[in-house]
This record gives C-alpha cells, structure tokens and sequence, in this order.
C-alpha cells in the first residue's frame, strides 16, 4: 500500500528519533549513515498500520524525540512498543543495510562494526576463520 | 476453471520431498505436474540472484511465504503473525543451515524407550531406523552431504559420507575443547554442503564459506537442495511439468469420494484443474494438513483422510534454545563460515533422563554459529533485545545499545540448542474461524501448548548452553528461549499428519499413503511420529526415496 511521502518536518522529525535510536555520542550513529534515507526509500513497503502509528508521533517528536522514545519504549507490553521496535529495527537496517539501500553512507555502519569488506563474492579463507586474540597484540 | 489432461502424479510443493518424488516418478516413465507455490528457478542461473543482501532476506524474508497465520499460544488470545518460517519456491529447501542430521535408533521407538507421559501422544513410528537406514544413505550421497566426524552415539551407518567434513573455524575449535573440558563429547555435525574443490564448470561449487546460509540462497548452488540434486536430471525429460507461483486450494474427489484432482489458482488469479491417477501433497506439514481439512465433500464432511479427526492433531515444532556469549578481547568472527561448526549430542534423545533430569527426552546442542544463527551485523542487531535477550545492564536503545552492538558482533558466539517436543493429541494445526488467506479459504490456526517436561528440557539445556560459554570464556552470556512453539522460527514442523498402522489414531501408513485410500498421499515432515531433537531435513529426504517406490507403483 502506498504511503504519502513524508513531509520535510516528518522527514526531519524521523530523523531525530533514529537518532536516539542510534545517537552519535562515541562514533556515527544513524544520522552519519543517512538511516533516514533508508526509510523514506522503503515506506511503501512498510505495514500501513506502524506507518500511521509512526506519524502519529511525529509531531511530537520534533519537538522533544528523547521524550518521545522513552515514552515509546517504556512498557514492553504496551501498545506503543510494537512502534519503538520498528524504528528501532529501521534504525538499524539504515546503519547497517547495504548501502543501495540508501543508508549505512560510506559504510560508516559496517566500519563501527569491525567488518572488512562483504562477505560476498570471494567468501572466507580457513584462515579468515582462526580467532584473533587482542589481548595478545600490544 | 481451466482443466488439463489427466496425468500419473500430480505433487503439490516442490521442496525437499516433493522434488525428490516427482524425481524419481519421471525416472519411472510417469507423466508428473509439480505444482509449487513459490517461483521456478534456473539452477545454472540462481546464484547470481542470491547474494549476501541483508534487507532481501533478513528483512523482507524474501524466500519465505510471509501470509498471516493465527497461534494460539498456551491458551492465549489468537496471535496474527506468519509465524512458521516455511521456505517456498521450486527445489527447495533454499533458506536452510544444511544440518544434516540421521535420527537416532531411539528416535523411532520413543513410547517403547521412554513410555508415553501423562498428557502426550507419544507413540513409535511404523518404522525402525534400520527400514530408514538405506535411505539415509541414498540421500547422503544424491545430496553430497559432507561428513560428521565420529562421536559415541552416532547413528549406524555403512559408508562414508561423499563430502569430507568442513574446515574447523578457531571458535569452533575454542568450543570443542571447553565441551571436551566439561567432559561432552562434540563433534563436526554432517552438512548439506560441497566441501571438497569443485571444477569451475560444475552446476554446485565448494562452499566459500560465506556464511550466509540460514535465511539466505546459496551463491555457489554448495548448499544441498533438490534444485541442484534431484531435478536437473528430472526436468531434461518432458514428463515433468512444473507449475510455479500456483497456489493448490483443494484436493477434488469423485462420485465415489476418491481424491481424482488438484485445483489452483495461478500467478494471475486463474483457476485451475489438474486430474491425476495419484496425488501426492508434498507442502510443508501444516499446510498439507490445512489442505486436507479444507478438502472438504459430501464423502469428506470433516475433510479428507479426516474419518478420525486425526489431521492437523499430534504437532511438533521442536523446543528451541539459544544462548551467546561475549569475549572481551577475542575476535571470534562467528558470521564467517556455515552455522554447522560443532555439535554435541551428550543431552539428546534419553540421556539427560537416565542421568536424573526432569524430561523423558532431550535436544541436541550446536555452537559456534552467531547469535542471529546466520547472515552479519544486521542480522545480528536487528535480534537484539527483538528476539535475542540483550545482557543484563544493555539498554534496549541509545550510545550504550550501539557501543555493545558493535563490540559484541566481532567477538561473540552462540549455542542454539534444538529439542524433541512431545507430541500432544490437542496440539494441532487447524482452521481458523474468523481469518481467511488471500484465496479466501480459512487461515492456518495453530493450538499449541508445551508439555510441562518440555518447559523443563528447555530450562535445562538453556543452562547448559551458558555452562559451555561460560568454560570457553564468555565474559558475558545472555540465553532465552522464545515464547512460542520453538522451532517455528527455524521452519520446523512435523506431525500433522501422523504416520501409523491405527486409523483411528493416526492418518497416513509408513509410507505417507493416506488411510482408506490408494492414490493419496502425504510426504515430507507431516507424517512424523514423534519430532526427535535433530534437525529434520534428511528424514524427510530419506522418508521420500522410501515412499517414492509405492507412489510410483500406485500411479503405473
């Protein structure tokens, strides 16, 4: 079902709330990766049902998305919760989706998470499965 | 309605048993329609599709069926949700880990080795694992499955398996030796996959070990399916005709109630009939048992094979465990290389029992895999605090969730333990009666509620998976089990329609042909007695080369 396209203030609104999500306090977070991209790129694939439930707090969430999360996230039993799991989930496939998608810019994502490149098409060596100990590296 | 020619066998579902009979019924001389609900592939052309997409696969689940079910869960209120992870297209399976597991001896005699608890259905199979043995065999070398190494309870065999283990990745060898430490006994499981060097223009190449094999089409075809091991042979003749995207609605009978064709409806919302001498339905379990309710005439009020009101009862889904650990300064690498590192059978079948422990039957423990089972740093935050437990004192959000994330996902790995679930007589696959699927017909509605030894096997071996994590050096361990039929999520489903020599307590013989009638059969997973702690793929495989030769002799 197709989805109105986000206004520039929803758009903006959605932003900050990814960013509590994934803030940018000790390294990129989603505002880096562009996650914001990411959604609005695949609204119409998303259930209408957590889109309107999304918007419904947009307003709010330019105003004072710290509040707006943690009010979210506050019950998991709550009926608000299914709406903080997905921009949570969204938060973190614009971080760490293959950058066609439209986030994770530049790899920022992949980088914090340590990965050197995709696993595709070359695959792994034997070698490239042995642990590293970090602790034995000065 | 568009009505085809009559032909020998019509097979609905072309995955692991469905394409192995179609299979060897085309071998046989026998003109078959493959009726599947899921896209044709080319298998000289279906690597370059898959690839290694995250979003294609984790997110849009876009090798699984994805229409809303309804579970009621432990006498709860009906839950929407495409709740079984079932894997649709021709040649399946696709999305699976290629754990290649035997059943054990044991596994076929559950109530003569452990009695029948109080409040499960629990029964022998018809068949012992010495009928099944052959089978096995025969699966192992058309699949090229590669080897187990030897552990005390391996099943018997008589050959060795085509392919030579996998290579050992460090984290798989960190765990072998802390299990060896607490005095187990793990070993490399047997795999659906090539593991020896492969000649460039082969149809299936050794395995890169990607590590996208749970959730994810293989790039290489290394990973066993019948795409790449039954049915190239079968489709050069002309006696197969598959009909892809179509979606079997009804099994029709004739005048005197006996099972004469198949109605579907294609890609474009045509409705059509395919008669046939034998039927075969060869979906996922609980969809061949909705099938069959939904097949419903004036012969087959309750619908078919239904006398008893036996079909959709006797469900198993498997208790499913999963724990991970972090290290603090190892880099573990767990997304790297298949799911199928080690493996330990020291709580299966009845060990834990005979050792003081509070459930009749156990659950094989795997490890080393990440804690998302398969894909990479997506996968495995997209599970945190979603379906994966966060460790104690990670926020469910914010800088520290993200500086947890990303320090773990290097340095993590998992165990996932698998366990038999005692079937129960009330646990049963049936149709709804408010939510209808996209062709109108009822939805699937599960009823399940765990056997009280179940829960305590779960809670058991939960604490053994921490135990191994914990000797390896885990600084931190988080373990859960999920709050519905476990094994739902890994696609897992069998018994919903039970094989045994009862009609009155069961719906199929041993080999899937449907009491009371000689053209009608159900295969794969749905006839399983009782569902065994072992991954199901090679019992299904193996179940099918045994049935194929009486489908066959019923369709001349």
């Amino acid at each position: 079902v197709d989805q109105p396209a986000f206004s520039d203030e929803e758009r903006a609104a959605l932003a900050r709330l990814l960013a509590v999500i994934l803030p940018s306090t000790s390294g990129p977070g989603a505002t880096e990766a562009d996650a914001i991209d990411y959604v609005v790129g695949r609204l119409h694939k998303e259930d209408p049902e957590i889109v309107v439930g999304v918007r419904a707090h947009l307003p709010a969430a330019a105003e004072d998305p710290v509040a707006v999360i943690a009010a979210l996230a506050s019950d998991p039993t709550g009926p608000g919760y299914q709406v903080f799991r997905r921009i949570r989930a969204w938060a973190w496939e614009g971080f760490l989706c293959d950058p066609k998608h439209g986030g994770n810019r530049d790899h920022v994502g992949w980088q914090r998470f340590g990965i050197p490149r995709s696993p595709q098409p070359l695959g792994w060596t034997v070698e490239d499965l042995e642990v590293v100990d970090e602790g034995a590296h000065p | 309605v568009i009505t085809h020619d009559k032909v020998d066998l019509v097979v609905v579902g072309l995955g692991a048993s469905g394409g192995i009979i179609a299979s060897e019924a085309v071998h046989a001389g026998l003109s078959v329609v493959g009726i599947e609900a899921g896209s044709d592939h080319d298998p000289k052309t279906i690597t370059s599709q898959f690839d290694d997409d995250e979003i294609r696969y984790i997110v849009d689940l876009e090798l699984e069926w994805t229409d809303p079910e309804v579970l009621v869960f432990e006498g709860g209120p009906p839950m929407q949700f495409p709740w079984l992870a079932r894997n649709i297209g021709v040649g399946g399976p696709h999305h699976w880990s290629g754990f290649s597991f035997r059943f054990h001896p044991s596994d076929f005699r559950v109530a003569s080795e452990a009695g029948v608890p109080e409040g499960s259905s629990v029964a022998d199979w018809p068949i012992s694992y010495d009928d099944l043995e052959p089978f096995y065999q025969t699966a192992e070398d058309r699949f090229e499955i590669s080897a187990g190494t030897p552990h005390p309870w391996q099943p018997p065999r008589y050959k060795d398996w085509p392919q030579p283990p996998l290579p050992m990745s460090g984290r798989a060898k960190m765990l072998r030796d802390a299990a060896s430490r607490l005095g187990w006994h793990p070993y490399q499981p047997p795999a659906g996959m090539i593991t020896s060097p492969t000649n460039p223009g082969s149809l299936r190449q050794q395995c890169n070990l990607c590590g996208h094999c749970t959730h994810f089409g293989c790039t290489r075809n290394a990973k066993a399916s019948t795409l790449v091991a039954f049915l190239p042979d079968a489709r050069t003749t002309a006696r197969l005709d598959v009909r892809s995207r179509s979606h079997v609605t009804e099994v029709l009978v004739d005048a005197g109630g006996t099972p004469r064709a198949v109605r579907y409806i294609d890609a474009h919302g045509d409705t059509h009939e395919q008669p046939a001498k034998v039927i075969v339905l060869a979906n996922n379990a609980p969809y061949v048992a909705k099938l069959m309710l939904q097949s419903t005439s004036a012969h087959h009020p309750n619908g078919l094979g239904n006398e008893y009101d036996q079909v959709g009862r006797h469900a198993t889904f498997h208790t499913s465990m999963f724990a991970y650990g972090v290290w603090e300064d190892k880099l573990l690498f767990a997304e790297r290389g298949p799911g199928t590192q080690i493996a330990i059978d020291d709580f299966s079948e009845g060990r834990p029992f005979q050792t003081g422990a509070g459930f009749r039957r156990g659950a094989q423990m795997s490890a080393g895999m990440p804690a998302a089972f398969a894909g990479g740093a997506l996968s495995f935050a997209l599970a945190l605090g979603d379906w994966l437990p966060l460790p104690e004192g990670v926020p469910a959000y914010g800088d520290e969730l993200l500086k947890f994330a990303s320090h773990a996902f290097q340095r993590h790995a998992a165990v996932f333990c698998l366990g038999e679930d005692l079937p129960r007589e009330q646990n049963r696959v049936t149709l709804d009666p408010v939510m209808t699927d996209r062709y109108g017909f009822p939805a699937l509605r599960y009823e399940f509620e765990h056997h009280p030894e179940d829960k305590a096997q779960i809670a058991w071996m939960l604490d053994r998976a921490e135990e191994l994590l914990r000797e390896a050096g885990a600084v931190q361990v988080a373990k859960a089990a999920p709050p519905l039929p476990g094994g739902m999520r890994a696609g897992h489903a069998h018994g919903t329609t039970r094989m045994g020599s009862d009609p009155e307590t069961s719906v199929t013989n041993d080999v899937g042909l449907v009491h009371g009638f000689d053209n009608f059969f159900s295969a794969g997973a749905g006839t399983f007695v009782t569902s065994a702690g072992f991954n199901p793929f090679l019992t299904i495989a193996a179940l099918a080369l045994r049935a194929a030769p009486t489908i066959i002799e019923a369709a001349r």
